[in-house]
């Protein structure tokens, strides 16, 4: 049996992903419906003060009225009266006077908020039910009329509501750390000490006794791997001649960064949702408009990682990705202690091109961990494992699901202040986890490799469709992600009113697509090896959104913008960094400009969208962007069409 | 079964923290549901206690002016029992008329700095051991020339926001455990594949062990994983010839041999 038949971490990840979705969602779903009776009833006694005071209130005035011996019905602006009577009170429904017998003299209520009638399926399922009053109202020894008084289910399934989705937000996110920790917990205590011992096996079985490693692992395991130990060390006690030395084998594994990357892009990213947000409340100078203070922190944000990308593979190799990454950690958690101390949008700005910087530094470095891990689990061990950059990208789009969700409630409870602390605090605990965990070979420095293969030349008509990717489709990609999602949407949902939890979950939804998608859009055009037919869909989806997307519209058409727009951008983002690699023919060179193009695309998107909105002209810049998806997506249709009418393409797929 | 153990403890872990999440939103959802409800109330009762002050201002008077304050003070206490104070300050913050408990410093009750809210009419905000709901008294040209103050005991939100943590985490509690216990279960028939691989592979480490120290083999001995074994039997057997010392196998087929 091989080792790989009895523990495959893709197929044990899997599983534990469904386990525990399940098992949360079960459990949530319980237990929420126990709150919903608790908090309901907690309530219940405040709601009953606040409405029968109401109609105290209503009562005594109207007595005072009658006593005066004007009689009801001659009583002019009850109504008014009464619509001044409950104004303070958002959870009445309706107020009513009534005469001694029951007829209904004058009625105001709200048309937003549901009857008591209608309590909603939870609130009937647990039996909370709204106050409902009537008030005698005396004059002398009779009863001259009645005051009704009926409040709405509404004011606590709204809150409960909110309660609900913050919570299952959350859960998402701790359901997220909670399998890779599961994953790690079984790499490091099961297949990281049995890959180890299958090496220290091979190793000694071709008679090589060099390499002793920490014996771990269960029992039988770690004696097993002692004895290997014992074996190598007494061979080398005994024939010093042999001059060896012995080697601590320290095996990589991609598990190791996983969740370190997960952590880190969450406490980094933890401002996801409402940058822009924060950036227009604090102070500024006077020539500076509202508009721009809110886009310099994101566009800081996007030439301080276009400035360090480039260089931060070669500093990874140079300096060791483990050291690299834990140094960047460091500094991101001083920078955003920085970011939430800042007081005027210069400060603001700075700490977050230096996060930036850092962010380019730190997931740069987890990337080269990945990819050492990878080539050296390949050489070295039969364990079956998920690919470097599928690793990757799970976790930075992960962690900004995270992130975003997490900033979002933690602002609205606190204040953006408080998140971005709490986004530091994350960064030094994955700093503190990759100390740990991130010991193998590949957290190492490595030597420089001089010289190299010539890059490969590129043809024109590859060239010409290296532009078409990078500038007419990668460009306006990256420009809608930087003003629609980051910019315009947590600007126009906060000026309707919206709270920074309810950004944080909208914004959320374009990064949760990102992750659910792209695997499933992966295996689908990877089966029908065609790249281009995925980015086409893409860009239809993406146009699609941006011609059709009101700003001005509610939440709803922004959920449904957000998740769309998510499914676009997953069909569009891998194919076509398959495409750039496949048009260049090398994963190096055009790669890195497609990446510095995708940066320089945000920015010039995020200034033009600060103009427009500056300029009231906010749909304007959505339609810009949909046009030139639009462009994106017929120009390479046609290129696409002209391609497979080429008598030698067709000879070939003959 | 180590798989399953380290995969259990990491399923009640989520399990857990979910569940403090929730009892932890509901409960500041829960408080500032409270005080928000309990400071509205406060500022319409406050309202309508500080009408008569608003309307002495407005046609010049001072504050201190108005001869039955302490009447009008006891309005607002009939409409709640649990009103423990009413006051009225002036401008300076300097207390004009009014009873109560809990405040004794009201220097520190002017609105920026203790508000939590922005409200036109008011601010609420717990100061101390008391919830306290400030009202301004504006004289004829809006400008604020006093304030007055409704103090509820703080017990009374505290009691509430205690007795609904203490039934949630219960309940709560309760919910985890019987989730906990399905996670176990069924991590136990998911994982059954890899926790019984895993087992073949320590038992044949296991025997290989006992084969070495013991010199023979066990009664009930299979080998189920034949390239780990075939590895183990070679890094031995290198091992031995390193040393100059024929392996088990190799003195085996020799006395076989000489027999």
């Amino acid at each position: 049996m091989r080792s790989s038949d009895f523990i495959s971490r893709e197929r044990l990840r899997l599983r534990l992903v469904v386990v525990m979705t399940t098992i949360v969602v079960l459990s949530v779903a319980s237990m929420f419906l126990v709150v919903l009776s608790i908090f309901g009833a907690a309530l219940a006694p405040e709601l009953e003060n606040r409405t029968r005071f109401i109609g105290v209130t209503v009562r005594s005035d109207l007595q005072r009225v009658l006593q005066l011996g004007i009689p009801l019905d001659a009583a002019a602006g009850i109504e008014g009266f009464l619509e001044n009577a409950i104004a303070p009170f958002p959870e009445v429904r309706r107020a009513a006077v009534l005469t001694a017998d029951g007829a209904l003299l004058a009625e105001v209520f709200r048309d937003d908020l549901s009857p008591a009638s209608e309590g909603g399926g939870l609130i009937a399922l647990v039996g909370s039910a709204p106050s409902q009053f009537l008030l005698p109202v005396i004059v002398g020894n009779s009863e001259v009329a009645q005051v009704e008084i009926e409040g709405s289910p509404q004011f606590v399934q709204t809150r409960l509501r909110d309660i609900f989705l913050d919570v299952g937000v959350l859960s998402f996110v701790v359901v997220l750390i909670g399998v890779e920790v599961a994953i790690l917990a079984a790499a490091v205590g099961i297949w990281k000490p049995y890959g180890r011992l299958l090496y220290l096996l091979r190793e000694q079985a071709q008679g090589r006794f060099r390499s002793v490693t920490r014996p771990s692992g269960p029992g039988p395991m770690a004696r097993t791997i002692k004895r290997m130990n014992d074996q190598v060390r007494d061979l080398v006690r005994r024939a010093p001649s042999r001059g060896g030395l012995t080697r601590h084998l320290r095996l990589s594994d991609i598990a190791d960064m996983r969740l370190v990357l997960l952590i880190y892009i969450m406490g980094a990213e933890i401002t996801a949702s409402f940058l822009p947000l924060y950036g227009a409340s604090v102070s500024r100078g006077s020539w500076m408009s509202e508009e721009f203070a809110a886009a310099l922190p994101v566009g800081s944000f996007l030439v301080g990682v276009a400035v360090l990308s480039p260089f931060a593979g070669g500093l990874a190799r140079r300096f060791g990705a483990r050291g690299l990454f834990v140094l960047a950690a460091a500094l991101t958690a001083l920078a955003m202690a920085g970011l939430a101390l800042a007081d005027t949008i210069v400060t603001v700005a700075l700490a977050r091109g230096v996060v930036a910087v850092l962010f380019a530094l730190a997931s740069i470095s987890c990337q080269q961990y990945a990819l050492q891990a990878q080539s050296e689990t390949r050489e070295t061990q039969d364990l079956s494992g998920a690919s470097a950059s599928t690793s990757f990208y799970a976790m930075i789009f992960g962690g900004l699901v995270s992130g975003s969700a997490l900033g979002g409630v933690v602002s609205s409870l606190f204040s953006y202040q408080t998140a971005i602390l709490l986004g530091a605090v994350l960064v030094l605990t994955s700093a503190a986890v990759a100390m740990v965990f991130m010991d193998g070979a590949a957290g190492r420095p490595i030597p420089n490799v001089t010289g190299g293969a010539e890059p490969p030349r590129i043809s024109s008509a590859n060239r010409s469709h290296l532009n078409i990717l990078i500038w007419v489709i990668g460009a306006p990609v990256a420009a809608t992600t930087a003003v629609f999602v980051w910019y315009l949407t947590p600007l126009e949902l906060a000026a309707s009113g919206r709270s920074p939890a309810e950004i944080g979950r909208v914004v959320m939804l374009y990064y949760l697509m990102l992750v659910i998608v792209t695997p499933l859009a992966n295996f689908v055009f990877r089966r029908c090896q065609s790249e281009a037919t995925s980015i086409i869909v893409g860009l239809v989806f993406t146009a699609a959104v941006l011609f059709l997307h009101d700003l001005s519209a509610d939440i709803v058409a922004y959920v449904v913008a957000m998740a769309v727009l998510g499914v676009g951008h997953a069909l569009i983002r891998t194919p076509l960094l398959s495409a750039v690699v496949k048009a260049a023919g090398t994963a190096k060179g055009p790669v890195n400009v497609f990446r510095g193009v995708e940066r320089l695309g945000g920015l010039i998107g995020l200034a033009a969208g600060s103009l427009f909105l500056s300029k009231g002209l906010t749909e304007l810049a959505l339609t810009s962007l949909a046009w030139l998806t639009a462009v994106g997506a017929v120009t390479l249709f046609v290129g696409l069409v002209i391609q497979r009418s080429k008598p030698d393409n067709r000879e070939i797929s003959e | 079964m180590s798989l399953f153990w380290r995969s259990w403890v990491v399923a009640n872990s989520v399990i857990f923290v979910v569940g403090i999440l929730l009892v932890t939103f509901v409960t500041l959802e829960f408080k500032r549901d409270y005080d928000r409800l309990l400071g509205e109330r406060l500022l319409v009762i406050g309202a309508s206690g500080a009408a008569p002050f608003s309307r002495a201002v407005e046609l010049g008077l001072p504050i201190s002016g108005v001869r039955n304050a302490s009447a009008l003070l006891d309005i607002p206490r009939q409409t709640d029992p649990l009103i423990s104070g009413v006051w009225v300050l002036d401008a300076q913050s300097r207390m004009v008329e009014g009873t109560g408990g809990h405040i004794r410093d009201f220097n520190r009750m002017s609105m920026p700095q203790v508000a939590t809210n922005d409200f036109e009419e008011g601010w609420y905000a717990t100061v101390g051991s008391a919830f306290v709901a400030g009202i301004p008294i504006h004289d004829g040209s809006g400008q604020q020339v006093g304030q007055l103050l409704i103090s509820y005991p703080l017990e009374v939100s505290r009691t509430r926001v205690l007795a609904m943590l203490a039934e949630v985490s219960f309940y709560v509690l309760l919910i985890a455990s019987a989730f906990s216990l399905a996670a176990g279960g069924l991590l136990r028939v998911s994982m059954a594949q890899e926790i019984d691989g895993f087992k073949i592979v320590v038992a044949d480490l296991d025997n290989f062990d006992h084969r070495v120290w013991t010199m023979q083999r066990r009664d009930d001995e299979t080998a189920h994983t034949a390239n780990l074994r075939a590895m183990l039997e070679r890094s031995r057997t290198s091992y031995l010839n390193l040393l100059g010392k024929p392996s088990k196998q190799e003195a085996t087929e020799q006395t076989n041999s000489e027999t």
